[in-house]
């Protein structure tokens, strides 16, 4: 069955509530969807290609990630919490993603990640931190930035965050610290 | 007996000419709506987005999923793809069937019309 | 406690490999418990974070960390909302459209050969369908209650919707009932007990012109 694809027009579902649209989307309705796609697929976007390190399997994850949100809608309790179930889905995608680069190539992924952009800091000053943040985190060990990205994009407690990567609380505290830390000092750098 | 078989375009045409249908939808599983079946369609390729036909002994058996247009009742229309394919299969049925002295497809069973989509 | 620090030495209480250091340098208190403190935006007040310059040196230079991750994370979103649209018709394509179908609800024919019937999906977009031609209502989630394979069983509709700011809402619920009992007549033979609705939200128009951001992403 090939989807009905229609010409996008401004519709009042674009601007209905998560709750609104759960609702719809789990009966069905491909516009609704649409529309959830539209509204959080971009910062899921961003969030899988920081857990990731690259661009490179961000629309793979992405669509996996929202081939499951599709299938399990109705699951979904409180349609308000679309959010953050949505993100937790995508960090479940990138995991595993992370998992099977693993299992293909046994090479030590304490390694930096290149990062994608080093471009001289000739920018204004905000231009500069971003980019400087945006290398610090790509150049993170993966467990420390699957740990702040959780946290930090995804809002995920830290109980949250253990679920998701099968570790003790203790050991995520002292992951986030790490990251923290690392990124705090780096940032003491670029002023 | 695949000879004494209608096509399926002849029969997507059939559907499609019904007033009120805009649309057809992979009929799937078949299996779920023939039953016995399923081993004749093991090896067939994925339904495509049409009447799906089979004969099951000499019985003849139809399925097809529709979409109905915007400004149609969708049980008049469901009924009418019945009544249009009913109609052509008994034809065919009489032209090819008993003509050709094959007794394999002797009657039509079973036409199952879903419809999928509304407007 | 500790010395003055000088100017362009590390913070030592950044030191990711002393984390002894890092509690003496910071009032007996953890990097990740003044992060903490800041989630919750400082309260209750804690005298022992608020009054230690070095607390406060290092929850400048969190909030600064969390100013710059805000732009950040802002401009790459604004760039993926600037992105092209393939990745959405990607997405679109590989969504299994049978998956919310639900039962079938068949519909009379006196042939025997007949086996007609209309998906609980197609009804449910019928009835969504009815509330989008209707201005300021918008239609969510809709159940269908009962035995619907067999069309002599009534069964209730339990319908969820939105409507506008301002509207007049047992009005607008008896307009959409009319509809649906009206829609469901044309399109099934389904035998309709009642029709609930249940206004879940209330949403406010949007003026022409404005843009909403509904995944709350803030610009620092």
């Amino acid at each position: 069955m090939s989807p009905p694809l229609r010409d996008r027009i401004a519709s009042p579902l674009d601007t209905a509530s998560d709750l609104t649209l759960v609702g719809r989307a789990a009966d069905g309705d491909v516009r609704a969807f649409e529309v959830i796609v539209r509204r959080y697929g971009p910062l899921m976007r961003v969030y899988a290609a920081r857990v990731l390190g690259s661009n490179d399997e961000m629309d793979d994850v992405v669509q996996e990630a929202f081939i499951t949100v599709w299938q399990r809608l109705a699951t979904l309790e409180d349609g308000a919490a679309l959010k953050s179930w949505l993100m937790r889905i995508v960090s479940r995608k990138s995991i595993d993603r992370l998992r099977a680069r693993r299992e293909r190539a046994d090479f030590d992924l304490h390694e930096p990640l290149a990062p994608e952009h080093q471009s001289p800091p000739r920018m204004a000053e905000a231009h500069f931190q971003t980019q400087a943040l945006s290398r610090a985190l790509a150049n993170l060990p993966e467990d420390q930035r699957r740990c702040w990205t959780l946290r930090e994009l995804a809002g995920s407690s830290y109980v949250g965050i253990a679920d998701e990567l099968n570790l003790p609380v203790s050991t995520v505290r002292g992951l986030l610290a790490r990251a923290r830390k690392t990124l705090l000092r780096e940032m003491e750098e670029w002023r | 007996m695949t000879d004494v078989l209608p096509s399926t375009d002849e029969l997507n045409a059939v559907v499609l000419a019904v007033a009120g249908v805009d649309g057809l939808f992979a009929v799937a599983p078949l299996s779920a709506v023939l039953g016995t079946v399923r081993d004749a369609l093991t090896h067939r390729p994925p339904a495509p987005h049409s009447v799906s036909v089979v004969a099951h002994g000499t019985a003849l058996s139809v399925a097809v999923k529709i979409g109905v247009a915007d400004g149609y009742a969708a049980a008049d229309v469901c009924r009418r793809v019945h009544d249009a394919l009913l109609n052509h299969l008994t034809h065919h049925v009489t032209n090819h069937g008993t003509a050709a002295g094959t007794p394999e497809v002797a009657e039509v069973a079973e036409i199952a019309v879903t419809v999928a989509r509304i407007g | 406690m500790t010395e003055p620090r000088e100017p362009q030495a590390p913070f030592d209480a950044f030191d990711v490999d002393t984390p002894e250091r890092e509690v003496a340098h910071l009032a007996g208190h953890t990097i990740e418990q003044l992060s903490d403190y800041l989630d919750r935006e400082r309260t209750p007040a804690d005298p022992s974070i608020d009054e230690s310059p070095e607390c406060q040196i290092a929850l400048r230079s969190l909030q600064h960390l969390r100013n710059v991750q805000g732009t950040l994370l802002a401009q790459d979103v604004t760039r993926e909302r600037e992105r092209g649209d393939s990745w959405v018709t990607a997405i679109l394509q590989n969504i299994d459209l049978e998956a919310h179908s639900g039962r079938d609800i068949p519909l009379a024919h006196p042939s025997p050969s007949a086996r007609l019937v209309v998906t609980e999906g197609a009804v449910r977009g019928i009835l969504r369908a009815t509330g989008d031609g209707m201005e300021n209502i918008i239609v969510g989630r809709c159940r269908l209650h009962g035995d619907v394979s067999s069309p002599s069983d009534p069964i209730t509709i339990r319908i969820d919707a939105a409507v506008s700011a301002g509207e007049d809402i047992p009005a607008k619920a008896h307009a959409l009932r009319v509809a649906v009992y009206a829609a469901l007549r044309a399109h099934t033979d389904l035998t309709v007990a009642a029709v609930e609705i249940t206004i879940r939200d209330v949403y406010l128009p949007t003026p022409a012109g404005e843009s909403v951001d509904p995944t709350g992403i803030e610009q620092p």
